[in-house]
């Protein structure tokens, strides 16, 4: 498995969304296709169908729910393995949607906002990928980032004298 | 006047006897002839001399079967007997004769003296007492002293049955013992007339109630021997009494228990009825019912107006209670006339201060969840936009560890891109969120689309899309916010125009159109363009939701609807894909009176950001 390159169909209707994830899937040695909506992810998935599809549901045109429920007609197609990336989980909007598919579907879902790491790894999960030794060093390092990034100036001090200590 | 006669001296004093006696006296000899007569046997029997008795009495022309005179000559006794016969004028007559034998003065009987004395009016009196008696419409008892019926009429016969030798409570009443306030008992004592109300049993068990009057009848050695009870029978009116009573207290039960106040008044403006409910909703709290000039500044003036019809059917106004304190109801009144033309009316009320609280509540919860919502929808959006940052942040940073310059240069401008839509989005927002309350005041609504029309008009062309205006007839004046509608306006009429430019096959059309429709005002937009599909047509109120691409915020939707449930209306969406949409914002008429009345109490204050 870890041989092949995975193929990964990023759908959502946000151009920039759709850049980053291509990215972060890209620089982990994902080959990527993108999708603005439901009936253009129908297509690819259709020409060509990928190891796993990173789906938003909330999106205008052709919805990702409304995607996904097509998705589930055709048996071969729904096998693949679907991940939710929705900023609807727990609104009103994307409520009933989100039951419908995380509940009954794939079961694996993220929030957005997401963070590379966290978005990879969910990922390399759903494909039943080993995560590489290199992740949770890099994970632990974007933590430390973000806590930086908010610490005061007695904290980063503080956070310098035990990093030279080691 | 005299033939024979036994002696002087006997028949002096007979003359004497003869006229002065209050009776007829004739002498009759052996042959049948009427040998002397007074004053009022003439006058009774009419001319006598030289006639026979039974010509004279009776008209006959041979003596009687059974003569009382021959027999009286037979055997000297005198006689009594009843005879009828003919009088002067030829009319049967009822008689008493007696007959005494006349002995002369050797003791021979060569002479009867008659002696009649008329019974026809007395026999008259006799049946008509009787008939009175037996028929009168009424119980006629005769009451002994031991309180045994002695006789009674065919009516009590008929209603208490055969009185037989009991006494009369028990036939009356069926008591075994005299009543304790007996009327009887009462004349037996003082001799006079006693009158009172009684219930007894009649025979088939049913209650009898009778007026009874008891009078004296006749008078014996202990003072009253025998009293005399009429009673009339008034169990019908009696019957009828109850019945009207029970009916009455059934009407009563239903106004005193009905949730609609009731107010009735009588043609001077008396209040003869004034329920619990009533009592409630105009707070009047005093045992006595308002006088005509109290209620006059509670009711509505046109209640008052004698001349002026009734207008039927509720209507929404206001009273004022007591204190004077402004009280919303449903009104409705009716005229109420007696049996005799006597006229009163009728007011009916319902409370409507709950329902009002509940209609401001409403409008509240609805103008709650519209900020919910929006809520929602503004978090989707910044989550977006942060998704979009960490984004640019990541092309960054590894950009930067890698020293690659395209993607420094790419993940600045996804930076810079998503920092401008937030600030948009921040602008947008504020004005959304600032948004005033509306300021209700009398607007012509036509006047209003009629101007967003003429606007965008210029506009709509140069994209190649007609703009079009449908002026509604009936509609009427009515407190709106203009600025607030006319945004909604502007908003549904630009993204008309933007789905309008997208068909296909041109000739793109939006009309605005305003109509009336069961109690509310219509303001619509209709375009011929792309339409919707279901998904985005119901989500379309409830999102920052954009089909613009970059173009838009998704928030002038969001704007409309707001100020839409603001004025206590909704907005609603028709499309189909390919074929246009239309959107229609509607606006009950009730509700913006109440809005209006609302902001002008000043009510609304607690609402105030």
């Amino acid at each position: 498995m870890s041989g092949t390159v995975k193929r990964v169909l990023v759908v959502d209707d946000e151009a920039d969304v759709r850049g980053y994830l291509r990215t972060a899937l890209e620089d982990e040695g994902f080959q990527v296709e993108t999708a603005a909506d439901g009936l253009e992810a129908l297509e690819k998935v259709r020409r060509r169908p990928p190891d796993l599809i990173s789906l938003d549901l909330v999106m205008p045109q052709h919805s990702g729910a409304k995607f996904y429920r097509e998705l589930r007609k055709d048996k071969e197609l729904s096998r693949i393995p679907v991940l939710i990336v929705t900023g609807h989980a727990r609104d009103e909007l994307g409520r009933a949607d989100f039951h419908e598919l995380v509940m009954s579907g794939p079961g694996v879902y993220l929030e957005k906002p997401v963070s590379p790491a966290a978005y990879v790894a969910a990922v390399r999960r759903l494909l039943g990928m080993e995560t590489s030794e290199e992740a949770p060093e890099d994970r632990l390092r974007q933590e430390l980032a973000q806590a930086l990034a908010q610490a005061d100036a007695e904290t980063l001090r503080r956070a310098l004298e035990a990093l030279r200590k080691k | 006047m005299r033939q024979t006669a036994p002696d002087e001296l006997e028949l002096l004093l007979a003359r004497g006897l003869f006229e002065q006696a209050p009776f007829n006296i004739a002498v009759i000899d052996r042959e049948f002839r009427v040998v002397a007569a007074n004053r009022n046997f003439r006058e009774y029997f009419g001319e006598w001399e030289g006639r026979r008795c039974y010509e004279v009495y009776k008209n006959r022309s041979e003596p009687c079967l059974h003569c009382q005179a021959r027999a009286a000559f037979q055997d000297g006794q005198a006689r009594v007997s009843d005879e009828t016969g003919l009088d002067r004028r030829g009319k049967s007559c009822h008689y008493v004769l007696h007959v005494a034998p006349l002995r002369d003065a050797a003791g021979r009987i060569e002479h009867v003296l008659e002696m009649t004395s008329d019974l026809t009016e007395t026999r008259r009196w006799q049946r008509e007492y009787d008939l009175l008696f037996e028929r009168a419409p009424c119980y006629i008892t005769v009451i002994g002293r031991d309180y045994r019926i002695v006789r009674a009429n065919e009516r009590f016969r008929r209603s208490f049955g055969e009185p037989g030798d009991r006494p009369c409570y028990q036939v009356y009443k069926r008591r075994r013992q005299p009543c304790g306030r007996c009327p009887a008992a009462l004349t037996f004592r003082d001799g006079a007339e006693h009158v009172c109300h009684q219930v007894g049993v009649h025979r088939d068990g049913s209650p009898a109630y009778y007026v009874v009057t008891t009078v004296p009848l006749s008078r014996g050695e202990g003072g009253v021997a025998h009293v005399i009870e009429m009673a009339a029978d008034v169990t019908p009116i009696r019957r009828l009494e109850i019945e009207l009573k029970r009916a009455q207290n059934y009407y009563e039960c239903l106004i005193e228990n009905a949730a609609t106040a009731i107010v009735g008044v009588d043609a001077r403006g008396q209040v003869t009825v004034m329920n619990p409910a009533a009592r409630a909703l105009l707070s009047w709290k005093a045992r006595q019912p308002p006088g005509a000039e109290r209620l006059r500044q509670m009711l509505p003036a046109e209640f008052f107006q004698a001349s002026a019809g009734l207008p039927s059917g509720f209507r929404e106004l206001t009273v004022r209670d007591a204190e004077g304190r402004p009280v919303p109801v449903r009104f409705a009144a009716a005229e109420l006339r007696g049996r005799r033309g006597e006229r009163g009316r009728a007011a009916f009320l319902e409370d409507l201060r709950e329902v009002k609280r509940l209609e401001r509540e409403m409008l509240e919860a609805e103008r709650l969840a519209a900020v919910g919502q929006t809520v929602a929808g503004l978090a989707h959006t910044i989550k977006n936009l942060l998704m979009g940052l960490e984004g640019g942040m990541y092309m960054m940073d590894t950009g930067l560890r890698r020293a690659d310059a395209a993607r420094i240069s790419e993940g600045w401008q996804v930076l810079q891109r998503n920092v401008q839509k937030t600030t948009a989005l921040v602008k947008d927002f504020l004005s959304f969120a600032k948004g005033r309350l509306p300021q209700l005041r009398p607007t012509d609504p036509n006047a209003l689309a009629r101007n967003v029309v003429e606007l965008y008009r210029e506009a709509a062309r140069l994209q190649g899309v007609e703009l079009r205006w449908e002026a509604g007839g009936q509609v009427r004046e009515a407190p709106l916010d203009p600025q607030g509608i006319e945004t909604c306006l502007t908003n549904l009429v630009s993204n008309g125009i933007d789905a309008a430019v997208l068909r296909e096959q041109g000739g793109g059309e939006v009309t605005v159109r305003t109509r009336e429709a069961d109690g509310e005002l219509i303001f619509e937009v209709s375009d011929n363009g792309c339409g919707m599909e279901q998904e985005v047509k119901e989500k379309v109120f409830t999102t920052f939701f954009t089909t613009k691409g970059g173009k838009g915020t998704g928030l002038g939707l969001l704007t409309t609807r707001k100020i839409v449930q603001e004025h206590g209306g909704r907005i609603e969406v028709e499309s189909e894909p390919e074929q246009g949409s239309t959107f229609r914002i509607r606006l009950p008429r009730r509700r913006l009176e109440a809005l209006a009345a609302a902001e002008a109490g000043g009510l609304r204050s607690e609402e105030a950001p």
